[in-house]
């Protein structure tokens, strides 16, 4: 027996805009899919209510990313707009206006990083990091999951909450030895302040529902009930469909909806996916369908046989054994993980933006703490700007890491070196460039 | 010389229209169960001494459907839904004649699976055999090829006499309110067309020949013979009429409420820089959603006649009506008699009313002043409270441009137009918080939206030159496309067959109106280069006056 949720939906499709023309982010996205929402009568049901999108404003943006040389310049109109809605979605939540709450947004933004300089991956801005800031602020909400079921490896959101303890990032995706972006392996488990907070679930190619359903059951779902999140996020890309044209898996409509069925997201908000005709319109009805608590066992693309695009047995074998080892991973690194030290660890990588093909070198210190989630600390530049800085405290910073972030503050300000300074002060609220 | 006739609930109200302005009004009981008989009586009254043959057209705004609906006196109808995949059919289930067939068409109008004959037999022999005689067919997508439909219904053709195809009712996606809509259509297809016959012939036994329409929910009319099979559309006129009738006594209407104040309701319409909103995508009937054009309305159950009592020691107000006020010999308490202790009404025996207020004020404690005062402010503030909430609806509606969320266009309104029989009273108290604005003519208001209403009609287009199609849903055709076909194509065909249409179902209109109201084109896509456009327009003849009164209702 279902139980009918109130469902928000904030449907976006952003008709007016296009990363370019033949790209496949484009005006008729969405276009599909609308036709099908509004065939299926879905907007007119008691249970859904339609709402606008918010704008996000620059604050929300900084709450989040470290955007060089300042927001504007790496951010439309049409960022703010689908940022906007995955803020009003959580709102809506929260507020309780609604149980749950499903931003159908473009453009998407899991590939966008916690340094932004560009578009990547078709994205520029973290839709669901902006919420989540958005969330942590407004409402003293402290344990989030994000549950990332694109088709990609998650990598933008996976570095943003890297080194945070109080937000669990798992991935589903294609292994990223044989798709964009190529990360996501079993090993990126979290960072030094957050071990084992980041769980990926690198799935072979053809994985079918099966598999994927495997893999919530036995990955995600026991990890979530150990995590105790207060808020389940999905970012909810579905490009993993049978017919989607950039990638190779075997997933179906219905399988997304049993997906979700088993997730219950508070809140889901659209990644990617790119076959407008053949998937979007019956994996996103399938969705609102279940997020809904409504039946969705009729949803089925035509011509769909389950038999069609079942997975081999080798593939079946291989994810059984690949999610032994990840849950093992996840409950070794929570018993191993032992009080926090004060030390300073020390990265460097380079992030190669594809859409607009600028290559930036980040190097990062982190300072994990006994008292408090820590201090993080960039340094950034790219083809498009010279060298900038961030400096970015927790919500719970000590007394410590506050005095750490203002000596650098000032330090950072006087040093020549540095083109742009960005301050996110999450316990003092104060976000803004200090240069 | 134009007629206007409205058919209300209570009272039925005529106009008759000259170049100069109101000739003769009139205003005469209803009789619900002969609605033809209570339009002759008015007519004859409204033409006495008249030259008959100076008569132009008689505009009719009727309650016979709306009746039917709302006291489900409608014709046993079989419905038959081709559903294909998505949300449970079973949904959909609206009457108990309720088939569900196999088929199914997609998004972009493709036949994914066919009719089955098996199952088509099955429903023919059990519509036969229940003795059912209209039927709603309705796939989803049939906007996109009505194929489906247009098969079932020319297989199930001998055993009905009217079918309603659910792609002619609506040119729009919403498969479940196609299903209402055909449904309804074709359940109210006998009464209404009883009801036509005994209009012809009451009129030709007065002596007039004219043309006569029917007013429709969007606030235009269509030719009394062309709604034939289209009965559904004369639903939910009667706020249409009213709508129509303060946009001819006041031609500034900027952005405003209407408020057309009765004895058990209230109906709230909006205008925005003067013209009056429509509902997003249809009207609701009888608590059914349905793709009936309509402009926008809010019924709530507050009237001069709300009956007024005392319930856990506060003052309720509606949404029953018992009768008629006190003051006027009714069985119980108004708001009506509020007004009339409060002086703001000089009606009937102001005794009866007062004894009723000073009773109620004992039982509450208060004075008679006070308590006659909460009547009325309480029965003005939920109207406020409904006003509020329909501009904040209106406010939320979503947005899907870039550009529109940027702009965040919202609209405010703080002038009432007030029409309706306590009109003058209610205005009172709202003009505490509004500017009240109650036209000249009001009572009759209704009666001249109908008569100067403009025929209205339309229609969409939808072409996929990838797979080299074109369809007008709502006039039945379909024809195929080459790659070349562009949005100049798209217009003109449009434009096209409409006039084509409009000439073979002879209805006259000025094609200077005929306007094209959205056109969108989305290239499309297929691996990085493109395939074809995806071309939607609309086309329509606007709700619009033939002309409007204000200048005599000034002099
Ligand atoms: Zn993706
Ligand atoms: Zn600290």
């Amino acid at each position: 027996m279902k139980t009918k949720k109130k469902l928000g939906l904030i449907f976006f499709p952003a008709y007016d805009w296009a990363i370019s023309p033949t790209h496949p982010e484009r005006e008729e996205r969405l276009l599909y899919t609308h036709d099908q929402l509004m065939e299926e009568g879905i907007f007119d049901l008691d249970c859904m209510t339609e709402l606008r999108p918010l704008v996000a404003s620059n604050e929300d943006i900084m709450k989040c990313h470290f955007c060089f040389p300042d927001v504007e310049s790496v951010t439309t109109e049409s960022h703010l707009v689908s940022a906007g809605g995955a803020i009003r979605a959580a709102k809506a939540v929260l507020e309780g206006e609604v149980d749950r709450s499903f931003a159908l947004v473009r453009p998407p933004g899991h590939h966008a990083m916690k340094t932004v300089h560009g578009n990547r991956g078709f994205c520029n801005i973290n839709n669901e990091a902006v919420m989540v800031e958005y969330i942590r602020s407004n409402y003293g909400i402290k344990k989030i999951a994000i549950v990332d079921t694109d088709c990609h490896h998650g990598d933008g959101t996976q570095d943003i909450f890297w080194n945070d303890p109080d937000v669990l990032f798992i991935s589903l995706h294609q292994d990223g030895r044989t798709l964009y972006p190529g990360s996501g392996h079993i090993d990126e488990t979290g960072g030094p302040g957050a071990p084992g907070k980041t769980v990926n679930i690198p799935l072979p190619p053809n994985t079918s529902d099966e598999g994927f359903l495997y893999a919530m059951e036995h990955v995600v779902m026991p990890i979530l009930d150990d995590f105790k999140p207060e808020i389940i996020i999905n970012s909810a890309g579905q490009d993993n469909h049978y017919s989607d044209p950039i990638t190779n898996m075997n997933f179906s409509a219905m399988g997304y909806a049993k997906l979700n069925d088993m997730l219950k997201p508070h809140i889901a908000v659209l990644e990617g996916g790119y076959s407008i005709q053949g998937a979007l319109p019956y994996v996103n009805l399938g969705i609102i369908l279940a997020m809904a608590g409504l039946d969705y066992s009729h949803v089925k693309e035509p011509g769909f046989t389950e038999s069609k695009y079942r997975q081999s047995g080798e593939v079946t074998e291989y994810i059984s054994g690949l999610c032994d080892i990840i849950v093992a991973d996840y409950f070794s690194a929570k018993k191993n993980a032992g009080p926090r030290k004060d030390s300073v660890h020390m990265a460097s990588r380079n992030i190669y933006y594809d859409t607009d093909g600028i290559q930036e070198t980040r190097k990062e210190e982190i300072y994990t703490c006994s008292k408090c989630s820590g201090l993080y600390v960039i340094e950034s530049s790219s083809n498009r700007n010279s060298l900038s800085a961030g400096i970015e405290l927790p919500y719970d910073a000590c007394e410590r890491c506050l005095q750490l972030a203002d000596t650098l503050a000032e330090k950072f300000t006087n040093e020549k070196k540095f083109h742009r300074v960005q301050l996110i002060d999450r316990k003092r609220r104060n976000f803004k460039y200090i240069k | 010389m134009i007629i206007g006739i409205d058919v209300g609930g209570t009272h039925t109200d005529a106009v008759l229209i000259d170049s100069t302005g109101i000739v003769k009004k009139n205003k005469t009981l209803t009789r619900k169960h002969d609605l033809s008989d209570t339009i002759s009586l008015s007519l004859a009254e409204l033409t006495e001494g008249i030259d008959l043959s100076s008569i132009k057209k008689i505009n009719l705004s009727t309650t016979i459907t709306t009746n039917a609906i709302i006291e489900n006196t409608v014709e046993k109808t079989a419905t038959v839904i081709i559903p294909g995949p998505g949300a449970n059919p079973n949904n959909h289930l609206i009457d108990e004649y309720f088939f569900i067939l196999k088929g199914s068409i997609d998004h972009r109008g493709e036949i994914t699976e066919q009719l089955s004959n098996e199952e088509l037999e099955k429903v023919k022999r059990n519509i036969s055999e229940s003795g059912i005689k209209t039927m709603a067919v309705v796939s989803k997508f049939s906007t996109r090829n009505s194929l489906l439909e247009d098969e079932t219904a020319e297989q199930c053709s001998s055993l009905c006499d009217f079918i309603t195809p659910g792609h002619i009712t609506s040119g729009s996606l919403n498969f479940p309110r196609r299903i209402n809509t055909a449904y309804y259509n074709s359940a109210v297809w006998r009464a209404f067309n009883s009801f036509s016959d005994s209009v012809i012939s009451n009129t030709e036994k007065l002596g007039i020949k004219c043309e006569i329409n029917i007013l429709k929910a969007d606030g235009g009319t269509i030719p009394l013979r062309y709604s034939r099979t289209r009965p559904v559309e004369s639903v939910l006129s009667g706020p249409s009429a009213s709508i129509m009738g303060i946009m001819a006594l006041h031609s500034t209407l900027k952005t405003s409420v209407l408020l057309d104040i009765g004895g058990t309701t209230t109906d709230i319409s909006l205008f925005v820089e003067g013209i009056p909103l429509i509902e997003k995508d249809g009207a609701k009937i009888n608590g059914k959603l349905t793709s009936v054009r309509s402009l926008l309305s809010r019924s709530i159950g507050i009237g001069g006649d709300s009956f007024v009592r005392i319930e856990n020691g506060t003052i309720k107000i509606g949404p029953e009506r018992k009768g008629a006020p006190l003051c006027l010999g009714g069985p119980s308490p108004t708001v009506i008699d509020a007004f009339v202790f409060l002086g703001i009404a000089e009606l009937g025996d102001k005794r009866k009313s007062a004894e009723a207020i000073i009773k109620m004020a004992a039982e509450l404690g208060d004075t008679p002043e006070v308590t006659a005062a909460r009547i009325a402010e309480g029965a003005c503030e939920k109207i406020s409270r409904e006003i509020t909430s329909l501009i904040d609806e209106t406010n939320s509606r979503p947005l899907y441009t870039v550009h529109e969320v940027i702009e965040n266009y919202t609209i405010s309104a703080d002038t009432v137009f007030i029409i309706g029989a306590p009109a003058g009273f209610f205005g009172e108290i709202l003009k505490k918080n509004y500017e009240v604005i109650i036209p000249e003519h009001h009572e009759v208001a209704n009666a001249v939206g109908a008569a100067l209403c403009k025929t209205t009609i339309q229609c969409s287009l939808f072409a996929d030159t990838t797979s080299g199609y074109m369809s007008i849903p709502e006039l039945n055709i379909e024809k195929e496309i080459n790659s070349e076909y562009s949005m100049g194509d798209a217009e003109t065909d449009i434009l096209q067959h409409l006039k084509e249409h409009l000439k073979t179902e002879n209805i006259r209109i000025n094609y200077d109106d005929l306007e094209i109201t959205e056109r969108t084109s989305f290239k499309m896509i297929k691996g990085y280069y493109s395939s074809g456009y995806d071309l939607r327009l609309k086309c329509q003849i606007k709700p619009g006056l033939s002309r409007t009164l204000e200048k005599r209702g000034a002099e």
